[in-house]
């Protein structure tokens, strides 16, 4: 989960114009959501970009992420949201992720292991989603779950005397996940927008809310259905 | 900015816990006949009707939408992928079977499409109604007054939703130009709390709609809104200066789209 928070500093001007007319927690709002919306159309956009590189089926992390940006809250001093789709902050922030914090699928123990998909077929699924792998130990350490060998038949027609033909074809035998102990994963700070354009967007809209409500603008902006 | 984490319960979370959970054999059709405000306030999944799989469900979409992670910071339970693990884990241990020529459809409880759409649908249904409600707030509605209906995720086969939003703003009453907009480049504008967005979610228009006036509006529709902002509003000239639009209530959105039954009702 991520959470932004605006502080007050930088735009302390601003704040106290908008505190003078009784407006202040609704600029605070307005910036915070200024920020929230910038992220999501970053997010959304991400999600253009970069489909999984092992073009498995779309699970749209990104989309995920940025309909899961929150309704900012002003809490006195400032106005914040959050972002609560997993793995969000992990990708921006980068980190080292150690297996055994988890309950296996497989033995109900703590993991052993991290699962990395392999294949497009294994993307976005878990190792417990499959009933036919097999784990092969790898002598650098860590494993692999590679799907068993099975022996598929393919009937043909009837043939004159009752019988059927068939053809056998042998599958599996591929690699659907790696595992490795732990992960480090290099930080992205292109995941989320730079603090400078947030900032920016904060501004900007905090600057025009409030010039409306200074000048000609209704000075009441509760207005009741 | 500052990073820091939020411990209180958050909004999308709540409206999910808030629902009760609701077993039935009722298929997608009929459950459509119920009132708005009931299916509102109910968590089902047409033609289920183990409650304790609904409550697996519910208790699991909750942690997508606020996920708090367990000492040493696990955060699988609240991946969707280990969510419709766990769903299929306790449909084989309570021992349920498809029909043999339902199997790996839609209508197969234990299917990927299956969870898939049930997670996908409930989680973004939460998320939209908690986006809604923000853009109730005064301020927020005075500085971004319009919403755009856009893709926000690629499909196979994709509905012609340009031509639904030009259908729901017909439906609203109001000429297009009149709170509701299709640009030159084809973009798909119209006032928050205009009525367009309730025909466009309603089932009296659509046969795969959700009967809500906030996005995903249909079944993995892949369609959300982004906020306008009033400068753009206003040179479109869906809104003059210094015109407001108006705060709705979430009774007064569900009152719509109960509409059409309780006109039936009457007749």
């Amino acid at each position: 989960m991520i959470a932004v928070r605006l502080q007050s500093s930088g735009w302390e001007g601003l704040l106290a114009q908008a505190r003078e007319i009784g407006q202040e927690g609704n600029v605070a709002l307005v910036g915070a959501f200024a920020v929230a919306d910038l992220v999501r159309r970053h997010l959304f956009s991400l999600d253009e970009e970069r489909a999984n590189t092992m073009r498995g089926a779309r699970t749209h992390f990104y989309a995920n992420a940025a309909k899961s940006v929150h309704w900012p809250v002003t809490n006195g001093v400032g106005a914040g949201f959050v972002i609560t789709w997993i793995g969000l902050a992990q990708r921006w922030l980068g980190g080292h992720i150690e297996a055994g914090g988890g309950t296996s699928s497989a033995s109900g123990g703590p993991t052993k292991y991290l699962a990395i998909p392999a294949r497009a077929e294994s993307y976005g699924k878990t190792p417990g989603e499959f009933d036919d792998l097999e784990f092969v130990p790898r002598k650098a350490g860590g494993g692999m779950l590679v799907q068993t060998l099975q022996t598929q038949f393919v009937y043909g027609k009837k043939t004159k005397s009752g019988t059927r033909d068939y053809s056998t074809t042998t599958v599996g035998g591929l690699v659907m996940f790696w595992l490795v102990t732990s992960v480090d994963q290099a930080p992205d700070p292109d995941v989320m927008p730079t603090e400078e354009d947030m900032g920016e967007a904060a501004r900007f809209h905090m600057e025009k809310f409030l010039s409306r409500r200074l000048g000609s603008g209704p000075q009441n902006p509760d207005p009741k259905p | 900015m500052i990073l820091d984490q939020p411990s209180a319960p958050l909004p999308a979370a709540l409206i999910l816990a808030a629902k009760s959970v609701f077993g039935t054999e009722l298929t997608t059709a009929e459950l459509r006949q119920l009132a708005a405000a009931i299916r509102a306030q109910s968590f089902f999944s047409a033609q289920t009707t183990d409650e304790h799989l609904l409550d697996l469900y519910q208790a699991r979409i909750g942690g997508i939408l606020h996920p708090v992670p367990a000492e040493g910071g696990v955060t699988t339970p609240f991946n969707p992928a280990y969510v419709r693990q766990a769903v299929k884990d306790i449909l084989r241990e309570t021992g349920y079977q498809p029909d043999t020529e339902l199997r790996g459809t839609i209508q197969d409880l234990s299917s990927n499409a299956r969870i898939n759409l049930v997670i996908k649908t409930n989680v973004e249904m939460a998320q939209g109604q908690g986006l809604w409600m923000q853009t109730q707030e005064p301020a927020l509605l005075d500085e971004w007054p319009a919403w755009e209906l856009f893709r926000a995720e690629a499909r196979v086969k994709v509905r012609d939703w340009l031509n639904r939003f030009r259908q729901a703003g017909a439906a609203s009453g109001n000429a297009l130009g009149h709170g509701w907009i299709i640009t030159p480049d084809e973009r798909m504008i119209a006032l928050k709390n205009h009525p367009i967005w309730d025909e466009l979610g309603s089932s009296d228009n659509f046969n795969d709609a959700l009967d809500t006036s906030w996005p995903p509006f249909a079944f993995n529709s892949g369609m959300w809104v982004r906020d306008v902002d009033r400068g753009e509003v206003e040179k479109l000239g869906l809104l003059q200066r210094n015109q407001q639009v108006q705060p709705r209530s979430l009774a007064d959105a569900q009152a719509a789209m109960s509409k059409t039954l309780a006109q039936e009702v009457a007749a």
